[in-house]
């Protein structure tokens, strides 16, 4: 495996590209741990308790319509808003990604001496924890019509040719010019033959939008995944982000 | 914002236009002298450096690139006033560049405060050119263009 930087990476937040408006990220995925030590015992036992995720964004002051700043200040008003959040590490298939929902607890903006303006965003996970994938797009994808990749990206490093333990899916819409776009995600034991994988259809896109998506816990999934897309449209450009679980994962979402 | 020749000949005809109307120059040229550049204030116009900063984002860099706007004077007499002569050139100047910060919109920013990295600066100096011995002044003027070179990988 290549060592790899941190150049040529990618901020989605609920289908913005807030990537050259952010200067540097950090995310952590803790977990609670619960003490659990008897007294007969000489070493600590713990239980894990609830995920959680958060990522924290140093951004550049933009007030430009489709800016992490106008996609992000709406929040100071909110109590309800959720952001999907993908981190992308490259823009080429399989690409690893970072993605989790979000509530947006805190942003400090911050106008320097020196004249810079800048803000940092602090998102804190909200139901879902936050996840490691692979981009099923590179980078941003733009179809003009439907469109069926004739391959996919390969799952093999993630639990081999097949899992049993369900997956997830997000994804971002950047733009669309149509009636509507339906982004399917599916599997393959042979990157030839495709399959709809069960559930993973998201609902259609009408305009920017993010979306997730969960598969049944149990589900299978194969060794090769591709998106498609269909509908009637002119313009939709796309990513997607796919998990395929290699541990059992649970989710109750609020 | 893209940069290649075409848009560093706009930013110096830009900063030789700000120069210029300073008044009193005896010539602007974009170009370090090689010889003895005459009695009078010369101011020449020289790019010194470049590199990637802030407001650099994940997937695409920005330039800073550093300006020096340098004026040169012989000494005469009387030997101090050519200091002030120096130095009342390179203030306004510098008055000017703050009234336009985004050079007429070919950069994002004139970087006066020096929010990523060198500020705009003036220093004082001596240096010999064709025999002669100039008074020299340095007006460092750094630039920010954003979004110049998109990375992939």
């Amino acid at each position: 495996m290549t060592k790899r930087n941190g150049l040529g990476q990618g901020l989605w937040i609920a289908g913005i590209d807030c990537s050259g408006d952010t200067g540097a990220w950090s995310i952590t995925s803790p977990k609670g741990v619960q003490d659990v030590t008897g007294i007969d015992k000489s070493a600590m036992e713990r239980l894990a308790l609830t995920r959680d995720a958060s990522v924290t964004c140093q951004q550049f002051f933009n007030p430009t319509a489709g800016s992490a700043f106008q996609t992000t200040r709406a929040n100071a008003f909110s109590q309800v808003l959720n952001f999907d959040t993908t981190i992308i590490c490259g823009s080429t298939l399989g690409d690893p990604a970072f993605s989790g929902r979000y509530r947006l607890p805190n942003t400090t903006y911050t106008r320097a001496a020196d004249g810079s303006f800048t803000f940092s965003a602090e998102f804190a996970g909200s139901s879902y924890g936050a996840e490691w994938g692979h981009l099923l797009t590179a980078g941003k994808r733009t179809d003009t019509t439907a469109t069926a990749p004739a391959t996919g990206v390969d799952f093999n490093a993630d639990g081999g040719a097949s899992t049993t333990l369900g997956w997830q899916a997000w994804l971002h819409v950047f733009a669309f010019t149509g009636t509507s776009v339906t982004v399917t995600i599916q599997d393959s034991a042979n990157n030839s033959a495709f399959t709809d994988l069960t559930g993973g259809a998201f609902t259609a896109a009408t305009a920017i939008t993010s979306q997730r998506l969960e598969g049944g816990r149990t589900a299978t999934v194969r060794r090769y995944m591709k998106v498609n897309t269909t509908g009637t449209f002119s313009n939709a450009v796309f990513g997607v982000a796919f998990t395929r679980n290699v541990t059992a994962t649970q989710f109750q979402a609020a | 914002m893209a940069f290649g020749e075409n848009e560093a000949i706009a930013i110096q005809k830009a900063l030789a236009t700000h120069v210029k109307a300073l008044g009193g120059i005896e010539r602007v040229q974009e170009f370090d002298p090689t010889n003895s550049p005459g009695k009078g204030i010369t101011a020449c116009l020289v790019a010194m450096s470049g590199d990637p900063r802030p407001p650099t984002g994940l997937n695409v860099s920005a330039l800073k690139l550093v300006w020096t706007v340098r004026f040169l004077l012989p000494p005469s007499q009387p030997l101090g006033s050519v200091d002030p002569k120096l130095l009342g050139k390179a203030g306004n100047l510098i008055t000017r560049l703050a009234a336009d910060l985004t050079l007429g919109g070919l950069v994002r920013v004139i970087d006066l405060r020096g929010m990523a990295g060198t500020s705009v600066e003036l220093r004082l100096g001596w240096v010999e050119i064709g025999g002669t011995l100039y008074r020299l002044l340095d007006v460092t003027v750094p630039l920010i263009i954003n979004d110049v070179f998109p990375e992939a990988s």
